[in-house]
């Protein structure tokens, strides 16, 4: 307990002149010679208890009544007992909701965003403002943390109250949302800022607009497991929703429409420079009424390429199809933008980054080569890497493949290519062997399909994995599948985990199952030719359980081994439509080929591999320049491997990296994108549906939280608490009641003076007449 | 130095009660001639009726008036007129010398001897034998009642002589009393009657069953009835010097005044069951008034 007046509270010794009255009292005495002395004995033996008790209940209150007065002058603030004696110091904890529905306005306004933040404020900024207006009011000696909990949840740096609350100031600007809001590991990383805490009192303070999807269906139970987590602290803290946003209304559908991009698909798994692909965009829209000439912009790289005009029921999603034919290898940011105006500005936009590269070079090494047309070993395999090349098409290829002789594979041929298909090749020399290990080594991909022309015994002589080699399997003579081995003439097409055959779609899937082989080499994997087991794995089997695919990681690239030629000779597998995705797609899979399009970002963030070495020899650049989707910018140094890791990726939008030599600040090599968006998720964070009030109250029920509905109501609430409840009121009122009871008593024990005398002074009894 | 008689009773008090005649309320008898009436009939001259006449009546009481009316004869009858024979016990014990403040410096005691002197003066001068007793455990000086005039000095003296103190015993003393007062009369108790009610009430019963007509002045003072003391107290008994008590009397009083209550309560209810006269009387009153008021009552009574 804290004293405003603390002078006045030393009045309280004025306690000891009644007791020294008292006292005092006790020692005086009168002298009275009484005549009545037989009515006085019997009183005596009678009260003598209760007037000993009477005196003393007496005595308390008179001594009570300066302890009091004096108490209530001097304004006592009763605090929690957690705090220190004469301390109103405490921890808090804000955590921010930055998900997307976070940035929502909440009136009509047609105002554009500026430099210095958006126009109308959104609840994001209203929520920073808040946290500030919190942080501004912590009484002196308090410490603060500010928790962004969108996405993987980020502490603002600092714990001076007044240094977040300017921080917060600024950030309040930030237009960008961040991802879903995760609320469970924002209210972890609360607890642990706060287990950490010199402060015995703590409070943590979650600001979000409560949107349905976060708090109802599966995560019903949210509020009961973070009630939970709270007991389980050593010094549980306080628990207070602030809420912004029209979580106060109704659940139903929103009073404006929402439109909002929903995703962007490239429909090529790999972009090359003049290959069209088509872009699909899905747009959507919440709302109760329909919206008709909708204006959709496609830009890419800020260039529009495309324009349409569409109409949206309520509630409902439309597609938006886009041709493009990349003119330039390297990144590209595809934009989609709807131009309407609503309550959420951020999902009216979306960005996708891609890579357009060169088309991949493979090398096929036909094993039996011939003249006639599709009948060498390569000739299905060039037909499937580059269609378009062989067919004269305009439309670039993705791959671009050389075939050669088994005997013309060689160092130099190996540099300028990315992936190796041997395809029934006889023999590899020990060189060969070598250097084709070494060319996986790197990073690049080999593909071996036996065959007939395949010596097995040699294959069984090269050395294994574990002995720096390549072979990992166990090889048979090429065997024909006769009618009584069913099973063992096509592919067991249940649980396959291999990512080329897993990718393709349901029609290519179909078309493998109806895949039937008549000879195959069987191979098996040879767990003693692995350093470990991980090593190499049965990619794909035939339905007796023998191995199709093998396929292992040889240092930084891969390599598979098929039990079967890739012409018609074994298999009718050429035939099939599933060929030529299947050979694409395993071929951009040795080849180590970056994600089809685009990177995506990973929990850890976005990673790249660069080059650090440019065609000169030299080390390039050791450090990246990322800039974020609000413009902020952060560096990040490259590994000796060149490869770059950036792990500031909770903001939604488009991240640029741009290269900055280290001798020189200018940047010297192109753009590198990556964007990140919400997927599936996007649509729930833009339906903007809230709880109700009275879902919120049985939420912060069994939460233990307060609820306010603004920072004035949360520091009307809290503030008594922070600096302590003013309790003269009921001393005041403790103290009247002591001087009525002490003046009630005191009448109590006091003669009577008047009445009672004169009315026995003359009193007759009269006798009856006799 | 004053007369005893003027020395407590002031002129307007003497003329207060010179006008007053206390009469028996029951049968009394007497030789001499008094005020107050008589069943038997006697020659007086006071007319009470005619009865006829038998041979053997005294001719002198023939009403020869009414003869030559009636031509009959009848005899005239008289009341007979006696004298009242009253005791006056005056309390002297220790507690009688209480004097509260708002007594005027009168103690009980002096209250007690002044209505004695009053009442003594009224009833010989209607020429009623007087006597006194005072006492305080037991009679301590008893004169038997007189009807002379100079009787009533002698009773003065015995009153200016009485001094306050000693315990109390009402009860024995009523009954010594009992035995000294022979013939039917009219006793006058004027003491603050502290000791067992229920003794003093035996005793008066029997007072009452020996034809004696009681009539008790219970004297009060204001202190002992409303118990007014606040402050801490050394209560020192006025009967027995080595019964005192230090008390605070302001957490007393309920008690205290319970305690009365039911006392005095005792006393009245064997008062009235004993058809005894009980008059409360407190210090602070005039003791003038309190007789003329209860003479008045008496009479009209009767």
């Amino acid at each position: 307990m804290t004293l405003l007046n603390g002078l006045l509270a030393f009045g309280a010794a004025a306690f000891t002149i009644p007791l020294l009255i008292h006292l005092l009292h006790r020692s005086r005495y009168q002298t009275i010679d009484w005549g009545a002395m037989h009515l006085l004995q019997s009183s005596r033996n009678i009260n003598s208890r209760r007037v000993q008790w009477q005196q003393l209940l007496l005595l308390l209150l008179r001594c009570a009544l300066p302890v009091l007065l004096a108490l209530a002058m001097s304004r006592p603030l009763l605090q929690s007992f957690l705090s220190p004696s004469g301390q109103s110091v405490l921890s808090v904890a804000i955590i921010i909701d930055d998900s997307m529905s976070m940035f929502a306005t909440d009136n009509s306004s047609t105002g554009s965003a500026s430099a210095d933040g958006p126009a109308v404020a959104t609840r994001f900024s209203i929520a920073c403002k808040s946290a500030a207006d919190i942080l501004s009011s912590l009484p002196p000696g308090s410490n603060a943390t500010v928790i962004l909990g969108g996405a993987k949840p980020e502490t603002l740096p600092g714990q001076v109250p007044d240094e977040l609350a300017l921080n917060l100031i600024d950030l309040s600007k930030r237009t960008v949302p961040a991802g879903e809001f995760t609320l469970e590991e924002s209210i972890r990383s609360s607890l642990e800022w706060l287990a950490k805490s010199p402060h015995p009192r703590r409070q943590v303070v979650l600001i979000s607009d409560f949107q349905q999807h976060e708090w109802s269906g599966q995560k019903a139970s949210q509020s009961t497991d973070i009630a939970n987590l709270f007991a389980l602290q050593p010094t549980v803290p306080e628990l207070a929703f602030l809420t912004v946003g029209p979580s106060t209304k109704p659940n139903q559908e929103p009073q404006r429409n929402n439109l909002f991009v929903n995703s962007i698909e490239v429909a090529s798994t790999l972009l090359t420079v003049d290959r069209e692909t088509i872009l699909s965009t899905v747009l959507g829209s919440t709302g109760p009424t329909r919206c008709d000439n909708v204006n959709v912009v496609v830009l890419v790289d800020d260039t529009e390429i495309d324009r349409q005009e569409i109409s949206l029921a309520p509630n409902s999603t439309t597609q938006v199809r886009t041709r493009w034919s990349p003119k330039r290898t390297g990144d590209h940011v595809i934009r989609v933008q709807i131009l309407r105006e609503d309550d959420l500005i951020a999902d009216n936009r979306l960005e996708h980054a891609v890579i357009v590269q060169e088309p991949i070079p493979i090398l096929l090494v036909d094993g039996d080569r011939r003249g006639e047309a599709m009948q060498s070993e390569t000739d299905f395999l060039r037909l499937a890497l580059s269609p378009f090349s062989l067919l004269a098409s305009e439309k670039g290829d993705t791959f671009v493949s050389k075939t050669i002789q088994p005997n013309e594979l060689n160092e130099s041929i190996l540099k300028s290519v990315r992936a190796v298909c041997l395809c029934n090749v006889r023999e590899v020399s020990e060189v060969q062997q070598t250097l084709l290990r070494s060319f996986v080594e790197r990073g690049s991909g080999l593909i071996v399909f036996l065959g007939d022309k395949v010596r097995t015994e040699h294959y069984e002589s090269w050395p294994t994995l574990a002995n720096n080699g390549l072979r990992i399997a166990k090889f048979q003579s090429r065997t024909k599948i006769t009618t009584d081995q069913a099973d063992a003439d096509r592919i067991k097409m249940q649980q396959i985990e291999f990512a080329p055959i897993r990718e393709l779609s349901s029609a290519s899937l179909n078309s493998l199952a109806g895949v039937r082989f008549e000879y195959r080499t069987p191979i098996s994997l040879d767990s003693a030719s692995l350093l470990k087991p991980s090593d190499a794995t049965v990619a794909v089997r035939f339905e007796d359980d023998q191995a199709w695919m093998i396929e292992s990681r040889i240092g930084e690239g891969r390599c598979i081994w098929v039990s079967s030629a890739c012409d018609d000779d074994e298999s009718n597998l050429p035939t099939r439509s599933i060929f030529v995705p299947l050979i694409q797609k395993l071929v951009a899979y040795t080849a180590n080929a970056n994600p089809p399009t685009s990177d995506s970002i990973a929990t850890d963030g976005w990673s790249r591999k660069l080059d650090t070495l440019n065609t000169n020899g030299a080390i390039v650049a050791e450090e990246v320049q990322i800039t974020k989707p609000d413009g902020t910018t952060g560096k990040v140094k490259l590994t000796k491997e060149g490869q770059m890791r950036f792990s500031d990726t909770r903001l939604l939008g488009t991240y640029r990296a741009k290269r900055s030599s280290s001798e020189s600040s200018a940047s010297l090599e192109p753009m590198l994108a990556c964007s990140k968006s919400e997927g599936q998720q996007s649509n729930q964070e833009s339906e903007l549906k809230y709880v109700t009030p009275d879902e919120i109250s049985v939420i912060a029920t069994a939460s233990k939280a307060t609820v306010s509905a603004s920072s004035k109501d949360f520091l009307a609430n809290t503030r008594p608490d922070w600096y302590g409840r003013e309790i003269w009121t009921w001393i005041w009122t403790a103290l009247v009641v002591c001087f009525l009871a002490e003046m009630a008593l005191e009448q109590s024990l006091s003669p009577r003076s008047g009445s009672k005398p004169n009315a026995v002074r003359q009193q007759f009894v009269r006798g009856p007449v006799a | 130095m004053k007369a005893p008689l003027l020395r407590w009773l002031s002129a307007p008090d003497l003329s207060r009660v010179s006008g007053l005649q206390l009469l028996a309320k029951g049968v009394v008898e007497g030789v001499s001639g008094g005020l107050h009436c008589s069943h038997h009939i006697g020659s007086s001259i006071v007319f009470k009726e005619h009865r006829p006449y038998v041979p053997g009546d005294e001719t002198r009481s023939i009403d020869w008036k009414l003869f030559g009316k009636t031509d009959r004869l009848y005899i005239r009858q008289y009341e007979d007129e006696t004298n009242l024979r009253c005791t006056i016990a005056i309390d002297q014990s220790g507690s009688m010398k209480y004097s509260g403040s708002r007594s005027n410096g009168i103690s009980k005691h002096d209250f007690a001897v002044r209505l004695a002197a009053c009442l003594s003066y009224m009833l010989v001068n209607q020429q009623d034998a007087v006597g006194l007793a005072t006492f305080d455990s037991k009679i301590r000086k008893y004169i038997p009642p007189r009807s002379r005039p100079n009787h009533l000095q002698t009773l003065f003296e015995a009153m200016a002589e009485s001094q306050p103190g000693n315990e109390s015993d009402l009860s024995v003393v009523l009954q010594d009393l009992l035995n000294r007062c022979k013939r039917r009369g009219l006793v006058f108790i004027i003491s603050d009657c502290f000791g067992d009610p229920e003794a003093i009430v035996k005793s008066l019963a029997l007072l009452r069953s020996n034809y004696q007509e009681v009539v008790v002045f219970q004297i009060w003072d204001d202190d002992e009835l409303d118990f007014p003391f606040q402050s801490r107290t050394m209560f020192r008994s006025l009967e027995l010097e080595s019964n005192q008590v230090l008390v605070d009397p302001s957490g007393l009083r309920s008690t205290y005044l319970e305690n009365l209550r039911l006392f005095r309560e005792v006393i009245q209810q064997g008062c009235l069951q004993n058809r005894v006269d009980l008059i409360s009387v407190a210090t602070s009153q005039s003791y003038s008034v309190v007789l003329s008021n209860y003479i008045a009552m008496r009479r009209n009574r009767k």
